[in-house]
């Protein structure tokens, strides 16, 4: 009797842990797997850069020279014109950063107020800006093949033009900071740059898995999100440059993207869409 | 007879003022920008942002270019230039050639209204193939495509020419009395694109526009001129 108790008891946890093994693989498996979930119609808006205000997203419309804001369906809430050929634009501190890429210049909107960085080098097509948290800059300068960044309130510049070497560069065009490195598209070189806050090289990874212009980039939870511009793709690395899921669903030449609340947002250049993706 | 008078001299002074006023109408003036020239430019592979923003950037570095308009879809340029410049086509094309881009038409409506025109020419095909081959090109972009495609159909002999982006291969089909293969190879490469069987010379690669630099063939032979005539030059591998 004792026995045939010993023996359901048994059988009864083996079916409980298998029950939470099942649960535990599906939900392991949806947790580490990036989903397309949405497509998000722009209308007449081609995206090139996107940024968060806490409530609402700002993308450049680089063919239309404006700057857009959008809610989560893709409705236009405000637009702001006479940008020349506005780039990957950043959001910080109420602040929304605009790289004009025909004009050689960062507009800044501060509210209805507008003014523009002052940069201590000169730029020859700005295609990317980010900020830290401590208030540094990096900005992606395409045409000198370099990345300018503002550390401690002291310009500096990082990299040179080269096809192969670390640090250089052909063509960057966007930045993105975490609180210990700052990542680099260096989009023509079709690989990823990582950089430690004073600008000293410290990673490149990306070249293997044959992008074609690496054109926008992210980093989130230690994911870093690539938009793979000509081959409709993104690619998510980890932090250390090891692949861990491509995406190539829903893309029409993908600019650049942003994780917010737990979703990625990825726009579409060609397809004048923005795509949502979930886990 | 007064009236007639009165009339008669209303047309003639009508005529000797209407006359300049015509002349002046036809000129291209802009309230602005006064006397202008108008040029429109085509070009193709305009698919990537960064490049086409580009051109519109170099071509606005020529001092005295306004009301520049560049249409993504169609690659259709146009821009008006100070006439008294006198700003030839040739100066256009090489400005349009040093962003990376190759015009494939190129026409200017002067003030004084005469109309010059410069086309990209192509062979006329009076010939039908009977072979078709298909091998690896490297490149990268829809201006790559452009250039690829290009180089091949401007030999005689050559009836059409496809290049697939995605899987990097070019389908040529061409008439083998008037063109053989490593001469197709060979223009392929003069346009600075590599080839399963060729390598282009560095300097053919390093005149493409940066975005079009695409990641090297592993090909030893670099194919050799021989004279002029595109259809026997590739004849030596080194």
């Amino acid at each position: 009797m004792r026995k045939k108790r010993l023996i359901r008891q048994n059988s009864l946890s083996i079916y409980v842990l298998l029950f939470t093994l099942s649960i535990c693989l599906v939900t392991c498996n949806t947790n580490t797997e990036w989903q397309l979930e949405e497509t998000i119609p722009l209308g007449d808006i081609t995206p090139i850069g996107i940024a968060y205000d806490g409530a609402h997203f700002w993308m450049s419309d680089g063919d239309h020279n404006q700057v857009v804001k959008v809610n989560k369906t893709g409705k236009v809430l405000e637009t702001l014109n006479n940008f020349r050929r506005p780039m990957h634009i950043a959001f910080d501190q109420q602040k929304l950063y605009i790289p004009e890429y025909g004009k050689d210049s960062i507009a800044v909107i501060d509210g209805k107020k507008t003014g523009f960085l002052n940069v201590a080098f000169e730029l020859d097509a700005p295609a990317g800006i980010a900020l830290s948290e401590t208030g540094d800059v990096a900005v992606a300068d395409f045409y000198n093949h370099r990345l300018l960044l503002r550390r401690e309130g002291t310009w500096k510049s990082v990299g040179k033009k080269g096809r192969n070497a670390a640090g250089e560069f052909h063509y960057p065009t966007d930045v993105h900071f975490t609180s210990n490195a700052l990542y680099v598209a260096d989009a023509y070189n079709n690989r990823i740059q990582v950089f430690d806050l004073e600008g000293t090289h410290q990673l490149t990874f990306g070249r293997p898995d044959k992008m074609n212009a690496a054109t926008g980039i992210y980093v989130w939870n230690d994911q870093v999100f690539v938009t793979d511009f000509e081959n409709d793709r993104v690619l998510i690395y980890d932090t250390e440059g090891t692949l861990l899921q491509t995406l190539t669903e829903g893309f029409s030449n993908p600019t650049d993207l942003i994780v917010v609340d737990n979703q990625l947002y990825v726009i579409n250049y060609k397809g004048r869409n923005m795509v949502r993706f979930g886990m | 007879m007064k009236h007639i008078i009165k009339l008669s001299l209303f047309i003639v002074l009508s005529v000797f003022i209407g006359i300049p006023m015509n002349a002046q109408n036809k000129k291209n003036k802009d309230k602005k920008d006064g006397i202008v020239d108008k040029f429109t430019v085509q070009v193709d592979g305009l698919g990537c942002p960064f490049c086409a923003y580009g051109l519109e950037k170099k071509m606005q570095e020529m001092k005295g270019v306004k009301k520049f308009k560049i249409e993504m879809e169609s690659g259709l340029t146009s821009f008006t230039y100070p006439a008294e410049k006198m700003l030839s086509l040739a100066e256009v094309k090489a400005q349009v050639d040093k962003a990376g881009y190759t015009p494939m038409d190129l026409k200017v409506e002067r003030a004084d209204g005469t109309l010059e025109h410069e086309s990209l020419e192509t062979p006329e095909i009076d010939y039908e193939a009977n072979q078709s081959i298909d091998f690896a090109v490297n490149g990268n972009c829809n201006m790559c495509e452009g250039r690829i495609e290009r180089a091949a159909l401007a030999l005689y002999g050559v009836s059409s020419a496809e290049w697939s982006k995605k899987k990097k291969r070019l389908k040529v089909k061409y008439l083998d009395t008037e063109v053989d293969e490593k001469a197709i190879h060979f223009a392929i490469n003069q346009a600075g694109y590599d080839t399963e069987k060729a390598k282009a010379t560095q300097e053919a690669y390093d005149k493409l526009p940066g975005c079009c630099q695409y990641e090297r063939m592993k090909v030893d032979v670099q194919f050799k001129p021989i004279n002029n005539n595109a259809k026997e030059e590739a004849n030596t591998p080194e």
